[in-house]
């Protein structure tokens, strides 16, 4: 299916979630719109005919509004969401960043929860106990190895989760990596930059990567091109410069449309 | 496209999740597992003194035994499905993050479970040899048990995946298992051709307590048309319970 350079294709590919106002409904309530015949259900369509490919080695920002399909767009790329029409196909082993609250326990100690994540992401107890204290000396949060999780400010643990991802990835450099609005999300200006040289690591030793960020400088520097993403629909796919230069104008005009 | 997990990389991840559920579980309290243990011992001497109480006579020998082995049994049951209705959504972070096995969240609820069952088994041991009953059942309750398992883990993907769909699972959880309760003969031997007797044989946990019930007691195997039933749902709810599971496995991330 993957033809040349291509690593991720992404093939008119459409997402839709059914939203009632009652979120999620329990059996009585689902009984008595049944009998009712009222339908509470609404389809939201988040992504429409979404068509793009990716090389090798590309580093792809994504770029668009809140609630504009940017991370429904990352977790289909990653298999976490299936998509209603159309084929995604990812060539490589894949790996999904998103910033906040990942999977860590707060009830858990900072050296158990790396434990716990470790082995979620397939790794043995030695290997693990191998790359522990590279984890903490990245995180710089030495002095709170044996403090619980919900102790942390919520900085501390987006410094924690950055660190155990970055450590714990599949592989020492991943095929494809999909970072979500990771970037100068909690962490401080030393962390920041030590975070975003890793990635430049990775860009370096030939990783794909599509990062989501509303940090349009920052997706300056580090992409190569630019995917906007509008109301679920691609805007434009093409040199950075142009693109954000393009989206920041709509902003001024969907502004001056409001007025 | 989709790539199939190992079995072993499942089972690993469902042993480290078992494991951080345990610390989880006993957080604050090094006596957590008293905390499991207390409420069946408590229904157990509750029900022994109401017995000793309000009837003359036991025609059950060695009746705290029985008693004990039938709510231990049910305990195990109830307690490891009402925990999976919750376990998907309760690990939204994970499933909504990565692409996990999520059937390992499920395996590991219930090796929790057997694990905690460790200890009520020592206490049906210790109630053995008070009432001076030969142990010997314990080593063929083992292969019950293993199937009794396989069952329950069936049974918990069929309500794990129930519970994503519909929020309020739990509570009719709860009054179902207060139904099972009464209708499974844990605190009563039904009499032959009763309506009880017969609703019983439709009753799943029924046959598994019996079968305990004449190892433990009386050190009998179970017949062969008992053990058939037994196999036969075990392996039947099993796969029942993990197809449905597996096809509704890729819309869990939309829905918690």
């Amino acid at each position: 299916m993957i033809q040349g350079n291509k690593k991720i294709i992404v093939n008119s590919v459409s997402k839709s979630f059914s939203i009632g106002h009652k979120g999620n409904q329990g059996i009585l309530s689902k009984i008595i719109d049944l009998v009712s015949g009222k339908e509470t259900k609404k389809i939201l369509k988040v992504l429409s005919g979404v068509n793009f490919e990716i090389e090798k080695g590309e580093v792809v920002g994504l770029i668009g509004r809140n609630g504009s399909g940017k991370s429904t767009l990352m977790r289909v790329v990653a298999g976490i969401y299936n998509p209603n029409e159309g084929f995604v196909s990812v060539d490589g082993d894949t790996m999904y960043i998103n910033g906040f609250n990942y999977g860590t326990k707060p009830k858990l100690t900072m050296s158990e929860n790396i434990f716990l994540t470790g082995s979620i992401a397939g790794f043995s107890k030695r290997e693990i106990s191998s790359k522990f204290d590279d984890i903490v000396s990245f995180s710089g949060l030495g002095d709170f190895v044996n403090t619980k999780l919900y102790q942390f400010s919520s900085g501390m643990i987006t410094r924690l989760n950055f660190s155990i991802f970055i450590h714990f990835l599949p592989q020492s450099v991943p095929d494809v990596l999909l970072i979500d609005e990771v970037l100068g999300a909690g962490g401080d200006i030393d962390f920041s930059k030590k975070a975003e040289s890793k990635i430049n690591d990775f860009i370096a030793s030939g990783s794909t990567v599509l990062i989501a960020s509303h940090n349009l400088s920052e997706i300056k520097r580090l992409c190569s091109k630019v995917l906007w993403i509008d109301k679920g629909f691609i805007k434009e796919f093409g040199q950075p410069v142009i693109v954000i230069g393009n989206y920041l104008n709509s902003h001024k005009t969907g502004d001056s449309e409001v007025k | 496209m989709i790539k199939k997990t190992p079995i072993s990389k499942i089972l690993t991840l469902s042993f480290s999740f078992a494991k951080a559920n345990f610390k989880l579980r006993n957080e604050g309290s090094y006596l957590g597992i008293l905390w499991y243990l207390l409420s069946p011992l408590m229904l157990f001497l509750i029900i022994l003194f109401i017995k000793n109480e309000a009837f003359s006579h036991n025609e059950v020998p060695y009746y705290p035994v029985y008693l004990l082995i039938g709510i231990l049994m049910y305990h195990f049951f109830t307690q490891t499905i009402g925990a999976s209705i919750n376990i998907i959504s309760s690990n939204s972070n994970f499933i909504k993050s990565i692409k996990i096995p999520t059937e390992s969240l499920v395996i590991a609820r219930v090796a929790q479970s057997v694990f905690s069952h460790i200890f009520e088994i020592i206490i049906i041991l210790t109630t053995l040899l008070y009432f001076h009953v030969p142990l010997v059942g314990i080593v063929i309750y083992a292969p019950i048990f293993l199937f009794f398992c396989i069952f329950v883990l069936g049974i918990s993907f069929i309500f794990s995946t129930l519970g994503v769909y519909f929020s309020d699972l739990n509570n009719l959880w709860v009054v179902a298992s207060q139904f099972l309760f009464f209708i499974t003969p844990i605190f009563y031997t039904p009499i032959m051709g009763s309506t009880l007797y017969l609703v019983n044989q439709f009753n799943p946990l029924y046959y598994f307590i019996t079968a305990s019930r004449e190892m433990f007691l009386y050190n009998n195997l179970p017949d062969l048309n008992l053990s058939i039933i037994i196999v036969g749902m075990s392996f039947a709810t099993y796969f029942i319970g993990y197809f449905i599971f597996i096809k509704n496995k890729h819309n869990f991330a939309e829905y918690i």
